[in-house]
């Protein structure tokens, strides 16, 4: 057993880490996030400059290369700092790049992967809709017809993150009603977001302000045959392979948020004086921090655990939705504390663990919500369907 | 031309360094380690001199443990060609580092050799000038600006009170001051290109050295804490007590 990260992985962290401490240090993210009314494409800039949306995007096709590893690597770095900010990355270059890697043609490759890397294509994923995010396919409403040269798309989408800033949106809509069952019959589309017929209005929300969720409508979008991503009617089954990745991400975000409220905790800590003496002294707040670091560890290792096998190509279904569940829950605890310890700074706009905590509770919900990855660890063991 | 560039193994500047109890040396536990940072400037410049078309080669070494390899990998991500590990144990003083430079001088002829000003761990600065007297080459230390010419360099040195230009005939030292460059990130990429690259490793002994320490370190001890500040209730009483009590003005 080898619990240590491979020579290029710790260098490709260190870089990352330096990296963000010299060009998205917390104070800039934390201004950032504030402003609801502007996606920060500042630091999609910057990100561009050192070739980041590459990360996981084939040599060939204009990327850096680099597996999901790399991929956790940098995303627990990054967010550190950046939060939930962390997806100004991640939906273009992890949850588009993926996809078309996945199911795209050469052709489609060749037109979108290079511009991705690069930093010149901006994508938003365009799923939920406003019926529901759970039984996102019960809720679907949204509809395509076939006509001359493309498809026809009408309906309504909700929480399409990124909306008003991106160039092209990833939608799944439905092109068959009549199927036996509800996962067949869909479709995915990359849509060009300046095609006439689409509009957005955008959700203010509780964390991750400045990225921008929207309501998105389709009224009679034209999309023509060569954005259709995958076979028509078959778009469930090009989805499914993307989400232990998708789970992976999450993990590696809420662990990089456990250390940038760790870090955070310790030094007020050697700091803030009460009665005397710093309040590191007091038991009772190294025990929250003792607590903090234990989350880290189990974190830590059970992220390991399903990246790597998700890198041998090794079935982790289960323990990725494990892997979601104790992420999300230990970085909404960490901040928690966090603020707790910080007492009223805590609470502050002026730190960050107010932030740490407002942009990690909505990952209990998204992208799956937690009881739903308890109803599939429970169903892993035998027991029947719950819903 | 071929550029020698040493890189030295090092406590990470973010971390802050603690004494052992017994004040025998700096904690070295799990303490991050890294490329000190005016070798790694020393690097940025050689490749950046490589992908100008003067430079042909650009060889690291380093003298330290096996864990240096480390270091040498990171320059070799920058863009580096190759690297020599000069592997021993303890510590090297800058005499003994400065007589395998040469060895490896002689063996490599390099048109330049291009060192950190100084190591953020000892703080010595004198391998680079060690090195010019062992080699005779022109020397010219903490260089701001470096541009080569045909058989010498002109090199903009940081000197108490502002900056000095002389120009020095090749083969030559120059050790680099901060404000020289900025390092690059390495790209992916190039971090998984670095483990393809040739490594060499050799010893003090193969080149003719002996490493033994010359002077002997006596106690390590963190420096005296600060003592607590005041609060002076004008700009009169800042002035007197500038003049009086702290005698600087
Ligand atoms: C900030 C933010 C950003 C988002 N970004 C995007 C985006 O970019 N693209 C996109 O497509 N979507 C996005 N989403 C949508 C997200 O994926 C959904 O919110 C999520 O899937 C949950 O769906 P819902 O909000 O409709 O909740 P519901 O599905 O209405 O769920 C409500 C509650 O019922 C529970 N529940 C439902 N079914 C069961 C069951 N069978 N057993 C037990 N409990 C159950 C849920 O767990 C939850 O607690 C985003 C959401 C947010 C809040
Ligand atoms: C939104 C908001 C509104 C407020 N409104 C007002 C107001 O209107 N008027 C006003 O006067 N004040 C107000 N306050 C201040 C509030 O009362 C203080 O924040 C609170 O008393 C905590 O003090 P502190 O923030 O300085 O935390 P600190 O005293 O610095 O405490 C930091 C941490 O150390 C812990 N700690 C300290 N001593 C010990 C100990 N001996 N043992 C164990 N743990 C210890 C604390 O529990 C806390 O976790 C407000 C604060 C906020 C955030």
């Amino acid at each position: 057993m080898d619990f240590e990260l491979t020579e290029e992985q710790m260098a490709f962290r260190d870089v990352i880490r330096r990296w963000v401490n010299a060009e998205a240090p917390k104070d800039w993210m934390r201004e950032l996030e504030k402003d609801e009314e502007n996606y920060p494409l500042a630091l999609w800039d910057k990100i561009a400059e050192q070739g980041f949306f590459g990360i996981g995007i084939p040599e060939e096709w204009g990327g850096l290369g680099g597996d999901v590893m790399m991929q956790m690597i940098f995303a627990r770095e990054f967010s550190r700092t950046a939060g939930g900010l962390l997806w100004v990355w991640g939906l273009t270059s992890f949850g588009g790049a993926k996809t078309i890697g996945q199911v795209g043609t050469d052709e489609q490759k060749g037109r979108w992967l290079p511009a991705m890397a690069e930093g010149k294509l901006r994508v938003s994923l365009s799923m939920t809709e406003p019926d529901g995010g759970t039984d996102v396919l019960g809720a679907m409403k949204t509809v395509a017809v076939k006509t001359d040269g493309g498809w026809i798309l009408n309906g309504a989408k909700m929480w399409t993150t990124g909306a008003k800033v991106a160039d092209r949106l990833l939608v799944l809509a439905r092109t068959d009603k009549n199927v036996e069952k509800k996962h067949q019959g869909l479709t995915m589309f990359f849509v060009d977001a300046k095609t006439p017929g689409i509009t957005s209005s955008l959700l203010p929300k509780l964390g991750m302000r400045a990225m921008g969720s929207c309501e998105v409508h389709y009224e009679d979008v034209f999309v023509p045959d060569e954005d259709v991503l995958g076979e028509p009617g078959k778009a469930w089954y090009s989805i499914l392979p993307t989400l232990n990745n998708e789970r992976i991400m999450v993990g590696a975000q809420c662990l990089g948020a456990i250390d940038g409220v760790l870090e955070d905790a310790v030094r007020y800590m050697q700091e803030r004086k009460a009665f005397g003496k710093t309040i590191g002294h007091f038991q009772i707040l190294q025990h929250y921090v003792a607590d903090i670091a234990t989350w880290q560890q189990t974190t830590e290792l059970l992220l390991y655990y399903v990246s790597w096998l998700q890198s041998q190509g090794k079935e982790c279904g289960v323990q990725a939705n494990m892997l979601k569940m104790v992420a999300t829950e230990n970085a909404v605890a960490a901040a928690d504390l966090g603020i707790q310890i910080l007492g009223g700074m805590g609470y502050s706009a002026e730190t960050d663990m107010q932030r740490y905590w407002r942009d990690h509770r909505v990952l209990r919900m998204t992208p799956i919500s937690n009881e739903m990855v308890r109803n599939s660890i429970a169903e892993s063991l035998g027991l029947p369907r719950s819903f | 031309m071929k550029i020698l560039v040493a890189v030295k193994r090092v406590v990470d500047y973010n971390v802050k360094v603690r004494a052992k109890a017994d004040g025998s040396a700096v904690d070295l536990a799990n303490v991050k380690m890294a490329i000190n940072p005016f070798c790694e400037i020393a690097v940025e410049e050689a490749v950046r001199l490589k992908e100008k078309g003067i430079a042909s080669e650009v060889v690291v070494v380093s003298l330290g443990p096996q864990a240096a390899q480390e270091q040498i990998r990171t320059a070799l991500a920058l863009g580096a060609d190759r690297g020599i590990l000069v592997q021993a144990e303890g510590d090297l003083e800058p005499l003994a580092i400065a007589k395998c430079l040469k060895k490896i001088c002689d063996d490599e002829q390099p048109g330049m050799v291009l060192l950190g000003k100084q190591a953020i761990d000892g703080d010595n600065n004198q391998t680079g000038q060690m090195l010019a007297a062992l080699t005779g080459f022109a020397q010219a230390t903490f260089a701001s600006v470096i541009t080569v010419e045909e058989g010498s360099a002109k090199v903009t040195r940081e000197i108490d009170g502002g900056l000095q230009t002389l120009s020095i005939k090749l083969p030559a030292i120059v050790t680099a001051d901060l404000r020289l460059n900025e390092p690059r990130y390495a790209s992916l990429p190039n971090i998984m290109k670095a483990k393809k690259k040739q490594l060499d490793t050799v010893t003090p002994a193969d080149l003719g050295v002996d490493p033994a320490a010359r002077t002997k370190l006596l106690k390590v001890e963190p420096p005296a804490e600060r003592k607590a500040g005041i609060k002076v209730a004008d700009v009169a009483q800042l002035v007197d007590k500038l003049k009086n009590e702290a005698k600087v003005i």
